[in-house]
């Protein structure tokens, strides 16, 4: 339920009892209505275009990078993500902070890319999962610079990833993960992005569950552990922020945490080949059938939040929908026609989205308000 | 956010990210300048590679530490970060575990990869990338004796970085400082 929607309903009934007069409520409705919504269908298009865009970019560069010199690639790089971070700067500082937030992630995704292209032309394998710790901390000093949850929670999920791909590399416990999350979940609670805390409990307990499934070798427990992790964890992330808060409010904390559950089970489903090194799990028409559906959930996610002004199941389902571009970019390395037509279809299916969210909000409000309780 | 607040957040941030890659090409630079040379022999790979055709797997008579060079009552856990010593051969010759020893000869550093005929270690020089298309050539020569991996190894760190692959005795692919 959103917020207009809320306050519609509470009006009503102080206008029955006469708290405020029924001039005031038709006053207070008309400004209501004239409001514009926090997240705006724009802005989140805006936001999946930067997501898409980055990657389209760093697809094109890919296919023709070998014949650019390796001094001219480097400027390339440091320009596209300074140019990201110059943009996020002028839209904070212009009074669009949501716009801003998108650029810095955009910024965020680009020099993750540079490391790897860096590393890839300079002929630097060292330590593997070190690029992602190396990332996390860039996300989470541009989360600070730009006051931005979205990078922050971004950097959670860059920790999550390192951690568990080093705990693939050393096939062992890395007991620096928790300690790490439980470190980002302390900033947050200190910064006040209160929303955020409860992703690091979600992940602990899903990378928990990860470890302990993964030590018996059985992929299917791979999955379940981190359904079940993942459950533990809802009601983990719900009852750390049981303050008094509405039902209805930690009703959506409840659905941004089942979608990430749902996420991870089905980005574990079909990445799992990476993880396990078996290749051939999945044969490609399941696996193209498992990554639209984990595309189709993310957007969904970004939908309902708009739909229903919920700015953190917005967040994630942003950052679902990178973690799952990253990964499908990365699996079909090699052939990167597909993986231009991939992304031209997640743009189609996008600009689906973009059109059909503000009537679909409309509908739901008029709806709501036809329906009073 | 105010002006001056917003320009110092996108200063500090590209600040960060290309001090972190300054440093990684740094640190290659230094490692290809002052490093010893050091030529490895390579090994067949497990042809299983996760990606296709643009960078080679490589595997070295190093890459395996047999208990006799580690000692018989050494424990080493995975993920630990070792310490090998290597002859003008390219074969190890000692083993140190953390602390780096104070040696003449060069020793490498890598980390722990579990128990097989051996110790397991990489060094990060198992991957070496390449044009697009020409990996698996490169790979099918792998354990023959065609080809050799010569590497840079720095005398203080004992970190390594590929220098140069040799095809038939002749140093070809050679890697440029910047």
């Amino acid at each position: 339920m959103s917020y207009a929607t809320r306050v519609m309903r509470d009006l009503d009934r102080w206008a029955a009892v006469g708290l405020v007069s029924f001039d005031d409520r038709d006053a207070l409705e008309t400004d209501l209505k004239n409001q514009k919504p926090r997240i705006t269908v724009a802005a989140a298009a805006f936001t999946l275009g930067i997501i898409l865009v980055g990657f389209a970019a760093i697809t094109f560069v890919a296919a023709n990078w070998s014949v650019i010199p390796r001094v001219a690639r480097l400027v390339t790089l440091v320009s596209a993500f300074s140019a990201a971070y110059i943009l996020a700067g002028w839209l904070i500082a212009r009074g669009k902070p949501w716009f801003g937030q998108a650029a810095a992630l955009g910024g965020v995704i680009i020099f993750g890319a540079s490391i790897n292209l860096v590393a890839q032309m300079y002929n630097i394998s060292g330590d593997p999962p070190m690029v992602a710790l190396v990332w996390t901390a860039a996300a989470i000093v541009s989360a600070f610079a730009f006051r931005s949850p979205m990078n922050f929670g971004a950097a959670i999920l860059l920790a999550a990833l390192w951690g568990g791909w080093r705990m693939v590399a050393i096939e062992g416990m890395e007991w620096t993960l928790p300690l790490l999350l439980v470190g980002l979940a302390v900033l947050a609670r200190f910064k006040g992005w209160l929303g955020w805390a409860s992703i690091p409990l979600l992940l602990i307990m899903i990378v928990w569950s990860v470890i302990v499934a993964g030590i018996h070798e059985e992929r299917g427990g791979l999955v379940f552990g981190a359904l079940i992790g993942g459950v533990v964890a809802v009601l983990c992330g719900i009852l750390a922020q049981n303050d008094g808060m509405k039902l209805d409010r930690r009703v959506w904390r409840a659905a941004t945490a089942a979608f990430i559950v749902a996420f991870t089970c089905l980005f574990l489903a079909h990445i799992l080949e990476f993880i396990a090194y078996e290749p051939d799990f999945l044969g490609p028409s399941a696996f193209l059938i498992f990554a639209a559906t984990t595309i189709a959930v993310s957007v969904l996610a970004v939908a309902a939040g708009v739909a229903y002004d919920v700015p953190h199941l917005v967040w994630v389902g942003y950052v679902a929908f990178a973690v799952e571009a990253v990964a499908l970019y990365f699996k079909t390395v090699g052939t990167l026609l597909e993986t231009s037509a991939f992304f031209l279809l997640a743009g189609l299916l996008i600009i689906v989205i973009a059109v059909g969210a503000a009537p679909l909000r409309r509908f739901l409000i008029k709806r709501a308000k036809e329906v009073p309780s | 956010m105010k002006t001056w607040r917003a320009a110092l957040g996108v200063l500090v941030v590209i600040a960060f990210n290309v001090g972190i890659l300054g440093w990684m090409i740094g640190e290659r630079v230094l490692i290809l300048r002052d490093g010893i040379e050091v030529t490895l022999e390579t090994e067949p790979v497990d042809p299983r590679s996760l990606f296709r055709g643009d960078f080679v797997i490589l595997r070295y008579p190093i890459s395996t530490v047999s208990r006799s060079v580690i000692g018989i009552d050494v424990d080493v856990d995975d993920g630990e970060t070792v310490y090998v010593k290597v002859d003008a051969e390219g074969t190890p010759s000692g083993f140190f575990l953390e602390t780096p020893p104070v040696s003449d000869a060069p020793f490498m550093r890598g980390m722990s990869g579990g128990w097989g005929a051996g110790l397991r270690v990489k060094y990060g020089i198992e991957q070496y990338f390449v044009e697009e298309g020409t990996g698996r050539a490169l790979e099918d020569l792998t354990g023959t004796d065609r080809l050799k991996v010569v590497v840079a190894v720095h005398p203080a760190s004992g970190k390594t970085m590929i220098k140069a692959l040799e095809i038939d005795g002749e140093r070809r692919l050679v890697e440029p400082l910047l």
